[in-house]
């Protein structure tokens, strides 16, 4: 395997507990530590794993790689290699939710989650989006996965107020 | 003497106001009787966004003052109150937020215009426009698809300083998975638009400040309501023969005036509006330089990795064997916009820097 590559071992019950309760016109929004959140929503191991590999078999043909796992069938609207990349792409999501219930009068009940680590809890754009998900009474689910460590930032070391 | 002087002045001055009456009367006459319309490219802009947002109801507007303000510069003038606050969203002051919103509700298949006060803050949210808009498509493999258009201001207005001045052509047209466009009359600005919004894919739609309030001519098949420019293909505003000048944008009004300076001195320019800066024209342009052997490149624009330098590097890769004469680049000049009045206007590619340099171009050749 080459390039980047940021393992989920161990922290599985986080995905597999919010997931699980998600249908499939839910959706998921992640960061680079996305394979499991993958996995969970219902893309194939054997399409992740190929993903990895940069095969053609992969989720995404190769061209997306361990950091953009996308499938539309699943909902899985990646993999964002830039932390709090994916929140307002979330936040987005959640928005279509709300816009098809309400202006287009569909049937919507669809939420979002958003995964993503301790240290985007620091970043503007996780502000940015609780705030409009607020103001706008927007249906996504913020999920911090906090594993004290932000690649080589302890957690400690980088908020004010841990 | 100096009364005759006076009366001469007097005489002069009230056959001049006389003549002005006279000829704007005659004009409206014509106007009125040749039932020729015109348009500012704000009520371009604005209709193609209402037309394009009653045909579809997935379309909706999201930025700073969209709303209640009616737009920072009455762009979005009327939609608040025609569509409601479900379909034009005030945001707060958060590039980085709303634009990801908008690339994500992009993502779950509606369709944002997503308005930049001006394209300077679109810099608070390039990650998004580059990240997860445009590289998305191929990171997924075709499976996402992001029919967003971010549009807004580009470029220099009048005396805004550094910081709300620069254009961006250069920097969002060198990125695949995006489409750039930047439009000059109404005509491009309806057509252009409306394209954008139709398109599937992420769209920078670059405006100019000063065009807003400009009129043009208007034709009626431009005023229906199913009017579309192609995206990717350039317009040849004025058929020459001796040189071609590229432009896009308010630069192509200054290389209009500089060919009819040109026209005076028996110099015939073919002017060409880019209409598209990705996909770039490079077929138009190249067969335009190949039947005058001279090139112009104009842009209000950083000179260094510019959009004149993607057009010459085309003209010499395809097209060295016709040219007769090095070619030219006109360019904004290589500092951050002055505020002084002054220093702006030198700081911005005039007219008569368009007519140096094509002169510059035909006086180069054996």
């Amino acid at each position: 395997m080459f390039g980047f590559v940021h393992l989920y071992n161990g922290q599985e019950a986080v995905s597999t507990g919010f997931i699980k309760l998600l249908t499939k016109s839910d959706s998921v929004v992640s960061t680079y530590r996305d394979h499991v959140h993958a996995l969970s929503k219902g893309v194939s191991a054997r399409a992740v794993m190929s993903e990895l590999f940069g095969k053609v078999t992969g989720c995404c043909r190769g061209q997306g790689g361990s950091m953009h796992m996308f499938s539309k069938e699943h909902n899985m609207l990646g993999g964002f290699a830039f932390i709090g990349e994916g929140i307002p792409v979330a936040t987005g999501a959640a928005f279509s939710s709300k816009y098809r219930r309400d202006v287009l009068k569909q049937d919507c009940e669809d939420v979002t989650v958003a995964f993503f680590g301790d240290g985007t809890c620091n970043n503007g754009q996780f502000y940015e989006c609780l705030n409009m998900a607020a103001l706008w009474k927007l249906p996504i689910i913020f999920v911090v996965e906090n594993n004290l460590w932000a690649i080589g930032m302890s957690h400690l070391r980088a908020t004010s107020d841990p | 003497m100096l009364g005759i002087l006076r009366q001469r002045a007097i005489d002069g001055g009230l056959a001049a106001s006389t003549l002005r009456r006279t000829r704007s009367a005659l004009v409206s006459a014509r106007s009125y009787a040749a039932g020729a319309k015109e348009m500012t490219v704000r009520d371009a802009l604005n209709s193609a966004i209402d037309e394009e947002m009653s045909a579809d109801p997935k379309v909706f507007v999201m930025g700073e003052e969209v709303g209640q303000y009616q737009g920072a510069y009455k762009i979005t003038k009327g939609l608040l109150e025609k569509y409601g606050p479900e379909r034009v969203y005030d945001t707060p002051i958060t590039e980085a937020g709303f634009t990801g919103i908008g690339v994500g509700a992009a993502y779950a298949g509606l369709k944002p215009v997503v308005e930049f006060m001006t394209f300077n803050f679109s810099m608070q949210a390039i990650d998004h426009i580059i990240n997860s808009a445009a590289k998305s498509n191929y990171m997924s493999a075709g499976q996402i698809n992001v029919p967003i258009v971010f549009r807004g201001p580009n470029g220099a207005a009048a005396g805004v300083g550094a910081q709300h001045s620069q254009c961006y052509a250069a920097w969002y047209a060198s990125v695949p998975g995006l489409k750039v466009l930047a439009p000059y009359s109404a005509e491009d600005a309806r057509g252009l638009l409306k394209a954008a919004i139709r398109d599937p894919d992420p769209v920078v739609f670059l405006e100019n400040e000063l065009l807003y309030g400009e009129s043009f001519p208007i034709s009626e098949e431009a005023l229906d309501s199913s009017f579309c420019l192609p995206i990717g293909k350039a317009k040849i505003e004025r058929e020459g023969k001796d040189v071609t000048i590229v432009t896009f944008s308010k630069m192509v009004g200054f290389a209009l005036k500089a060919a009819e300076k040109l026209a005076e001195e028996g110099i015939s320019a073919e002017v060409i509006n880019l209409r598209s800066i990705r996909p770039l024209d490079r077929a138009t342009i190249n067969a335009s330089v190949r039947k005058t052997s001279r090139l112009v490149t104009v842009e209000e624009g950083f000179p260094q990795h510019g959009v004149c330098a993607e057009i010459c590097a085309s003209v010499v890769e395809e097209s060295f064997s016709y040219l007769d004469a090095p070619v030219e680049r006109i360019a904004g000049a290589d500092v951050p916009m002055p505020y002084a009045a002054n220093l702006e206007r030198l700081a911005l590619p005039q007219v008569e820097d368009i007519v140096r340099a094509a002169k510059r171009a035909c006086y180069r050749s054996k």
